[in-house]
């Protein structure tokens, strides 16, 4: 049997449930604040290794790019030529302006020169204004073609047309 | 009571660690990662820009090799002129004009071309002639209606060596 107190201390009153929530409340808010903090710190350290590990792959390919583009003017112009002429030949460059083509639009003849892009003179014939707009539209939002320049034109029920354009293909 | 206050201490702290660490922390970690954005559009740029000045040296390289053997000249023509003549073999193309001369530094021969016939003959004849392996490298081309043909201008050259 336990000995009665009857002394007058006050007796330490065990925590209910509201105490024991309002703990609980602030224990989740410390760990949370403490993910947040462990998980960011954890982002921003893969980043900055991860930039750095860029940087240094970068410099080393900077430094091959710039050797590569002190080759002299005349050898990195023959270069682009040997490379366009093998990489867009005619056809393909037929081909990719064909693509472009409204179907009332038609190429009449084509001069292209290579060099270290190719500059095409096209003479074109369409059967409306609105066909040859089309396809002026369409160069001009093509990322193949560049410099889109419209020449002459003549307007005799359809349309015959000059238009010079430089093509870059995959060069860009 | 003292359960309560220690409720409130944590919370308290629970924020202020989350206010004073964890904000400016996020905040730092945004700010790498898009260093790391720029870092890597910067880098593939650059392999970009690299890899076609590789692909440009590797065409100029191989232009200037593939007539390496013709010793002099001479034998240069004779060797362009049996590549497009044969090239010209595979293609039905008439009204051909073929002209195969030495050319001077940098080239080492310089080639014009004359034909016509349907459309698609004479298209797939300079996708022939500007194959990596015959040497060629296309300067001009002019194609143009003759009828219900096309007829056919081309002026390439062969890079010498050392250009």
């Amino acid at each position: 049997m336990r000995p009665r107190d009857f002394s007058s201390r006050p007796r330490r009153r065990p925590p209910n449930g509201i105490d024991l929530g309002l703990l609980g409340i602030g224990l989740l808010t410390v760990l949370v604040a403490g993910y947040a903090t462990g998980t960011s710190w954890a982002d921003f350290k893969r980043a900055r290794q991860h930039v750095a590990e860029v940087r240094r792959e970068t410099e080393a390919a900077q430094a091959r790019l710039r050797a590569l583009e002190a080759r002299s003017a005349p050898t990195a112009a023959l270069g682009m030529q040997a490379l366009l002429s093998e990489e867009a030949p005619p056809p393909r460059v037929l081909a990719e302006l064909a693509s472009l083509m409204p179907p009332d639009v038609r190429i009449e003849s084509m001069g292209m020169a290579y060099g270290e892009s190719i500059a095409l003179d096209l003479q074109v014939s369409a059967k409306a204004g609105g066909a040859y707009e089309a396809f002026l539209q369409r160069l001009e939002g093509s990322p193949l073609f560049t410099d889109v320049t419209p020449g002459d034109e003549t307007r005799d029920g359809g349309i015959s047309a000059t238009v010079r354009v430089r093509y870059r293909g995959s060069l860009r | 009571m003292k359960a309560r206050w220690l409720a409130a201490a944590l919370i308290a702290g629970g924020f202020a660690l989350y206010g004073a660490v964890a904000l400016p922390m996020q905040r730092q970690a945004a700010a790498a990662a898009d260093d790391d954005r720029r870092a890597r559009d910067e880098a593939r740029d650059i392999r970009l820009r690299l890899a076609r000045l590789e692909r440009r040296d590797a065409a100029h390289l191989r232009a200037t090799t593939v007539l390496a053997s013709a010793g002099n000249p001479g034998d240069t023509v004779r060797a362009v002129r049996r590549s497009i003549v044969q090239g010209l073999g595979e293609a039905r193309v008439s009204g051909v004009h073929l002209g195969v001369t030495a050319g001077r530094a940098p080239y080492a021969v310089r080639v014009h071309l004359a034909a016509e016939g349907p459309f698609s003959e004479v298209v797939g004849l300079t996708g022939l002639l500007a194959r990596p392996e015959r040497g060629l490298v296309l300067e001009r081309v002019h194609l143009s209606p003759r009828g219900e043909r096309v007829s056919l201008d081309l002026e390439a050259v062969t890079l010498g060596p050392g250009s």
